[in-house]
């Protein structure tokens, strides 16, 4: 698993990766546009946007591109920001100043990752950072890549904005399976050495956040508590190693 | 001695005037020497002396008057060339003109790949070509400063950057800079802070060529406004080229000083319309062909009609393309076919072609005329008539996806070939009737093509 040594940090410091991402037919497309584009494979293209609904593993793939570039890079200049982080900054900036020394960091990013762009979408202060952003990282060589909701035909963004976010790749993200997110947990359960009931991997895609990572630390977690315990995984295992309380079994 | 007393005459300003001030007019001056009890300041520019006599020079004779105990006179001067100190970018002279020229470029914001080979001129964009490549062949002659103005992704950029390239190619030891706007803001907050505005302005003042696009963004910025006065005034003296872009007129340009705005205004205004279709359909295949993969009409002209009138998004267009096609391996001959490039772009455009129908042209040509619908199903051979009739089977043509048959029938019930004259007689006009091409592209406007 790949270490993140960003020099901002990612939310909740989390460890996604290319490799414990879930791909199944419905996105598989995606990702593999993903990880060619943070390998440097797709000439002439230097910004990415994702798009698709809350859950379908966005902030997943930013982290794993950031990864991935950081690592081929070797450069520490790899920032994540939000949408909301960037609005907010606008709405408490006193002076231009103030919010150039906030945001002035990304500009000679290698690569930036706008996370939730939708935060900014109708506040014109904060769109415009975002495309004087998106001008500083590219013109200077960086890759900047954005996550957003909307698929472009849906958009208010302002069109100087817009039409840059539509200069590289925009590809739609859809969320896997059911179906995959389990069998995927039960295969990945096997490798941990962890039996993983049926009933228990239904159980937990439909019962935890549907983020690949999310799932990934409750396995871990579960199979620590079941080691402990000396017990069988089970529902009422994993409730209670998840501290899961009521009758949602 | 006499250098010891100019140090302490500014240090005596610094304590007496507003600091930006210092930094704007005090510090660019330089000392030449102090005999007989004249003085002697060297500036960068003659708009500099009147302003030190109008504003400073009271100040400094007084103070000077005081230090040396005798009566003082000043006399400024313009330093030779408006900047003897001019750091100019050296070439190595053991350094391939290749190489010299890629390190001057890395320092210029340049980009290679934005000449005037690579731009595809059309009747939308030939004006400001024409005026580019001019500016290009002879620095701060009749167009200074140019002024280009028009949409978003129309090639505002690309032909700014050609400029820079172009001079370059010719003279690698010029002084060029291209910059955002923004990168100007940034430029001036950090040299604040670090009170670094000396360098600041010797940067700036002492180019030969300051390209600086989205000049918009500098409008509610009175700091930078003010700054970006005097970096004006410094180079246009001296007789050096000025660029700027901007998405607007700039009458249009809210919130930025009256000085500035007609300023721009003083050289050349240059516009960049819209793309017709053929010039898109031209940038498709030149984009297709580049990266190795071929392209036939049908297709081209579907990616062309995708994407409303703009080139920066056709790129992307291409670019997505392109990447469906080598990721993907959808193509074993290396051609883009239609079912490639209609899964690339799905859900990233709306279907502009098939969402608009005769009846949409029609309102928005009869809107604009002041006619009724029935005047263009009429028989009425007026041409206040006629014009407009053909207009919109023009746009309908262009812009809807319906067959010439079916335009037709919705004008009256005319034959096709009467379609394809209206067509072709406005495809004919619009090469050189400028007031036509001006309505068109207002009644585009209102149908957001």
């Amino acid at each position: 698993m790949v270490t993140m040594q960003l020099k901002f940090p990612f939310p909740s410091a989390r460890n996604d990766s290319f490799e414990n991402f879930l791909v199944d037919g419905r996105n598989g497309e995606t990702v593999k546009f993903c990880k060619s584009f943070a390998e440097g494979e797709i000439s002439g293209v230097r910004s990415l946007v994702l798009y698709g609904q809350r859950g379908a593993g966005k902030t997943h793939l930013l982290i794993a591109m950031s990864s991935m570039i950081r690592e081929k890079s070797g450069e520490e200049s790899v920032f994540y920001v939000s949408g909301k982080d960037i609005r907010e900054k606008v709405a408490t900036s006193k002076t231009y100043e103030e919010l150039k020394e906030h945001l002035g960091k990304y500009e000679g990013a290698v690569f930036l990752a706008v996370d939730d762009l939708d935060e900014v979408e109708g506040n014109q202060e904060a769109e415009d950072q975002v495309f004087h952003l998106y001008n500083a990282v590219t013109q200077s060589g960086g890759w900047f890549a954005v996550a957003v909701t909307e698929p472009p035909t849906a958009w208010k963004f302002s069109s100087w904005l817009a039409t840059r976010l539509l200069w590289g790749l925009a590809l739609p993200l859809n969320p896997v399976g059911d179906e995959q997110k389990a069998a995927v947990l039960k295969r990945v359960a096997v490798g941990m050495g962890l039996t993983l009931p049926d009933n228990v991997a239904n159980w937990l895609i439909t019962r935890l956040p549907r983020d690949s990572a999310s799932q990934m630390e409750a396995l871990e977690t579960i199979d620590r508590h079941s080691l402990s315990a000396g017990r069988k995984v089970s529902i009422p295992l994993a409730r209670e190693a998840l501290g899961i309380t009521g009758d949602e079994a | 001695m006499s250098g010891s007393y100019w140090n302490k005459c500014k240090s005596i300003l610094k304590e007496k005037i507003q600091p930006h001030n210092f930094e704007s007019w005090i510090e660019p001056i330089d000392f030449i020497s102090y005999k007989n009890n004249q003085l002697e300041l060297s500036v960068p520019s003659s708009f500099f002396v009147e302003w030190i006599n109008e504003h400073y020079k009271e100040s400094i004779v007084n103070i000077y008057q005081e230090l040396s105990g005798a009566k003082t006179a000043l006399s400024i001067i313009v330093s030779e060339n408006g900047n003897s100190e001019k750091p100019k970018e050296k070439v190595h002279p053991d350094s391939s003109p290749a190489i010299a020229i890629k390190q001057i470029k890395e320092k210029t914001n340049l980009n290679e790949k934005y000449n005037f080979d690579s731009f595809v001129v059309g009747k939308s964009n030939e004006f400001c070509h024409a005026s580019a490549k001019a500016v290009a062949g002879k620095l701060a002659d009749a167009y200074n400063p140019l002024f280009i103005y028009g949409g978003v992704g129309l090639g505002k950029t690309h032909l700014m950057q050609a400029i820079g390239n172009a001079v370059l190619e010719k003279n690698p030891n010029l002084s060029v800079l291209y910059l955002s706007s923004e990168k100007f803001v940034n430029d001036l907050i950090n040299s604040i802070q670090r009170g670094s505005m000396s360098y600041f302005r010797k940067k700036y003042r002492n180019l030969d060529l300051l390209l600086i696009d989205d000049i918009q963004f500098i409008a509610g910025k009175e700091r930078t406004q003010e700054e970006f006065f005097h970096t004006f005034n410094t180079l246009f003296e001296m007789k050096k080229q000025i660029v700027m872009s901007s998405d607007k007129f700039p009458k249009d340009i809210t919130n930025m000083e009256e000085r500035l705005r007609s300023r721009f205004s003083w050289g050349l205004i240059s516009d960049i319309q819209p793309p017709e279709l053929e010039i898109k359909i031209a940038i498709v295949k030149k984009l297709i062909s580049q990266n190795g993969f071929d392209v036939d009409d049908e297709v081209a002209t579907f990616l062309a009609r995708k994407v409303k009138s703009n080139i920066r998004e056709l790129e992307g267009c291409v670019a997505r393309v392109m990447a469906y096609a080598s990721l993907t391996r959808k193509t074993s001959d290396k051609i883009i076919g239609m079912e490639l490039a209609k899964e690339t772009l799905k859900g990233i455009y709306d279907d502009t072609a098939k969402s608009m129908d005769i009846k949409q042209v029609q309102k928005a040509v009869c809107d604009f005329y002041s006619l009724k619908n029935s005047d263009l199903r009429s028989k009425s051979r007026l041409k206040s008539v006629t014009m407009p009739r053909h207009v919109a089977m023009f746009l309908c043509r262009e812009f809807t996806n319906t067959s010439l048959p079916e335009i037709g029938q919705a004008f009256g019930g005319r034959d096709h070939t009467t379609v394809m004259h209206a067509v072709s007689k406005i495809k004919d006009e619009l090469e050189v009737n400028t007031q036509l091409y001006n309505e068109i592209n207002q009644i585009k406007k209102v149908l957001d093509i």
